[in-house]
């Protein structure tokens, strides 16, 4: 594994091979996921059979639970680089901690959009103070918050270890989100996939639907969920850690030119 | 082995799982939807809609359920039940008026009959909305029933044919007992107006729901008995001249058939909008990082300049 490179140096290594054949995995991969991203959109839209209780608007499904998943994956990347950059104060983990907090807070936008959209005709709101829909709402304001509280602060180390312990607090909006259906017997909220409460009467949900009950939806939401969960968080970071990286490279360049 | 260096390694995993998927929904998506025919004569059509498998599913999205113990005898165009003489047809028309949707079914369940004039027409709310009821006693057909709903300019229509007993739904003025009774006594007497003001006997069976029979003796002291459940102030009656209540419940199928009805909402506006919201989303972050990249990459330019100046 390299050691720390400061980012400044980078340029200079930005010619040699381990760079381009990075380049070329993170092209191929975009590639990939484009063409993954417009077949799974096929395969949700056309593929999948019409739900007969909901319509069309269920097939948002295929698109809202991978969202969520794949800000979930982006959020984890956040904790992991939090964690690793205050063990080793190296920068490059910063730069994970934050793309994973922007790019998250994208899908994380887009499961709301997705759900807003959806509950519209089944709920008959766009919104409701459902504990699900809250905690959500919380959790994109909790990491907003990060994007706006990092660039508050002058001092580059100081925002470092802020937003690496931030990031790691954060991250328990994501799993209140995730468990608020799970406990809560009081959401309306479906609950699809996993437990719930014991005491199944205890659910008061509106808009649930069998997986099986209509053809096509399993590998749906099975190709959608792979492609929004790997894929798409994966490509994104990974461009967005390589704009930090330009980002760093700039000041530090800035930096030498101003001391010049 | 060439093939297997790390070069080659990470796409072919990365392909592998992919395809993984690919291959999931290539097999989901051409599994045939299973439906059980309850008849080999005429199986149902299952819609490609979905298999709700004790579901008539109809093309244009509405569906009703099939009754248990009757015989399924519904084509693409409509469903029909059948069961010792009677008959349940459910079908939709282009009508956007509930009589005329009426008219438009008695023409395909009764070709024609005529029924004459209804003993009883009123509009009845059901959890699924507004039914027009008309109830046509004594016929040449038997007693049918007739219930018709009109929703976005399309009206579907339940028709019931029996020939020995009477569905009625009706509304009690409240929910007091005296009232109820009476109710029940007035929905009783459309089958067999002869049949006394008061019941003789009135047994509350021990179901979920509560169920009622109410048993009368008409004028040639036969018995009539009514079978009966109360939602609110709501009656569902069946009534007939028998003493077999099993039978009356399998009768009152009708309500349960009502009751479950449902079409499927047409939502296509917001799965547009939400599917083109998410990605205005994607695009719009791709298009930050975009611009982002480009003006670091002129400034980084600018300050090479200056550096080496």
């Amino acid at each position: 594994m390299s050691t720390a490179v400061h980012p400044a140096s980078q340029s200079q290594s930005e010619g040699s091979g381990g760079a381009t054949w990075r380049s070329r995995v993170l092209w191929f991969l975009t590639v990939i996921t484009i063409i993954a991203v417009i077949y799974g959109l096929y395969v949700g839209l056309f593929v999948a059979g019409t739900d007969i209780e909901q319509g069309e608007v269920q097939r948002l499904f295929y698109l809202h639970v991978p969202s969520f998943s794949g800000a979930t994956i982006a959020f984890v990347g956040t904790v992991v680089g939090g964690i690793a950059y205050l063990i080793t104060r190296n920068n490059k983990w910063d730069s994970l901690a934050v793309a994973g907090v922007e790019v998250g807070l994208a899908l994380a936008i887009i499961n709301l959009v997705t759900g807003s959209a959806w509950a519209r005709p089944i709920w008959n709101t766009w919104w409701n103070w459902d504990p699900r829909l809250v905690s959500d709402a919380i959790m994109i304001l909790t990491y907003a918050a990060y994007l706006f509280l990092r660039n508050a602060i002058e001092n580059p180390d100081q925002r470092r270890r802020f937003a690496a312990v931030y990031g790691i607090l954060a991250f328990t909006t994501v799993i209140a989100t995730f468990m608020i259906i799970r406990i809560r017997p009081d959401t309306i909220h479906p609950v699809v996939f996993g437990p719930v409460l014991t005491d199944a009467s205890m659910m008061a949900t509106q808009g649930d639907f069998e997986l099986d009950a209509t053809p096509g939806v399993t590998a749906a939401v099975g190709l959608n969920s792979a492609i929004w969960s790997m894929l798409v968080p994966l490509v994104l970071v990974w461009h967005r850690i390589r704009l930090e990286n330009l980002m760093q490279r700039v000041h530090a360049l800035k930096i030498r030119v101003l001391e010049k | 082995m060439r093939i297997l260096n790390l070069k080659n390694l990470i796409p072919l995993t990365l392909a592998l799982i992919f395809a993984f998927p690919f291959a999931l929904a290539a097999q989901e998506a051409t599994d045939e939807p299973t439906a059980e025919a309850t008849s080999e004569a005429a199986a149902p059509t299952v819609s490609e809609l979905s298999i709700f498998d004790d579901f008539y599913n109809h093309a244009s999205g509405w569906h009703v359920r099939i009754p248990e113990g009757w015989t399924d005898e519904s084509t693409a165009e409509y469903a029909r039940f059948t069961r010792e003489g009677d008959a349940i047809t459910v079908l939709h028309a282009t009508a956007t008026e509930a009589n005329a949707a009426i008219d438009a079914a008695l023409a395909v369940a009764l070709p024609n009959v005529d029924l004459g004039d209804p003993a009883l027409t009123n509009v009845v709310n059901l959890l699924n909305g507004e039914w027009t009821q008309h109830l046509f006693t004594n016929t040449s057909a038997g007693n049918v029933a007739v219930y018709a709903q009109v929703f976005e300019n399309v009206s579907y229509a339940v028709v019931s044919v029996s020939e020995d007993s009477l569905p009625v739904i009706i509304a009690a003025e409240n929910t007091e007992a005296d009232t109820l009774t009476n109710t029940l006594q007035i929905a009783a007497a459309l089958y067999d107006p002869t049949i006394g003001a008061q019941a003789v006997d009135v047994t509350t069976l021990n179901t979920t729901p509560v169920y009622t029979v109410s048993t009368y003796e008409n004028e040639a002291g036969e018995t009539v008995t009514s079978l009966s459940r109360a939602r609110t102030a709501t009656l569902y009656v069946v009534t007939g001249a028998t003493t077999d209540v099993d039978a009356l419940f399998q009768d009152s199928v009708l309500f349960s058939m009502l009751s479950d009805f449902f079409i499927t909402p047409q939502t296509a506006f917001y799965l547009y909008l939400g599917v083109g919201l998410s990605f205005a989303i994607l695009l719009i972050l791709i298009a930050s990082m975009y611009v982002r990249y480009r003006n670091l990459r002129q400034d980084e330019a600018s300050l090479r300049e200056l550096e080496n100046e």
